[in-house]
């Protein structure tokens, strides 16, 4: 029986599968990262309109308490 | 058969060490970056949904408001106004904010639908300020930690022409 010759994996292979495997995993970090600034910066702006409407309606009572 | 030289011990633990260090690397950037990440994202997204409760709090109080309140009852962890013919409650219930609308006589709900408002809170709180025996202001403060807590404000008092 002839045996067959199998050159089994290619350094260069595992090299490139491992590169595709860090891409991926930069790419899927960077695009949590991305979600996570947008979301900082939609809570940011939520708190700054927020705190601003806070503000107003304690304006409001001072104004009206000392107007009588 | 031919002969094959195959890989050298130093080349394989080049390559153990490279591939390891990358391994590391890799792993080291899910636990100190990603990790933190996800877990920040999720506490964003607990607060935006405690913004989003404080803004129909306001939102239901500025429409009673356009109308006579008749407050039916106001505590801590329960507030209750009456309009024309609807009655309205927020209350802070285990932890949850629940909002009632139906017909509210003699200290009971009748044909009352429930919704929850925003859920996983450490805690929640109704407070009135008055002036004079008159419900002047009312705030709603609610919290997912110690720390982050969101306030919503609302006057009561008629908004002057001047």
């Amino acid at each position: 029986m002839r045996m067959r010759y199998k050159p089994g994996l290619l350094l260069i292979e595992l090299l490139g599968g491992l590169t595709m495997f860090i891409l991926c995993t930069v790419i899927i970090t960077h695009y949590i990262i991305v979600v996570k600034n947008s979301q900082q910066q939609t809570l940011k702006r939520m708190e700054k309109i927020s705190f601003l409407r806070n503000e107003y309606e304690k304006a409001l009572v001072k104004n009206y308490m000392n107007n009588g | 058969m031919d002969k094959k030289n195959g890989f050298s011990l130093i080349l394989f633990l080049l390559y153990l060490f490279l591939f390891s260090s990358i391994t590391v690397c890799i792993c080291t950037m899910f636990t100190s970056l990603v990790l933190p990440t996800i877990t920040n994202t999720r506490q964003c997204r607990s607060l935006m949904a405690l913004h989003i409760a404080s803004d129909l709090f306001f939102n239901d109080i500025q429409q009673a408001k356009k109308s006579s309140i008749v407050w039916q009852k106001t505590t801590d962890n329960e507030i209750i106004w009456s309009n024309k013919d609807v009655s309205i409650g927020w209350k802070i219930d285990k932890n949850t904010l629940k909002r009632k609308e139906g017909i509210y006589s003699l200290e009971k709900w009748k044909k009352a639908t429930t919704c929850v408002i925003a859920d996983r809170m450490e805690y929640g709180k109704f407070r009135i300020e008055k002036h004079n025996g008159i419900i002047m202001a009312l705030s709603c403060s609610l919290a997912i930690t110690q720390d982050k807590i969101v306030e919503c404000y609302v006057a009561l008092v008629p908004i002057s022409s001047s």
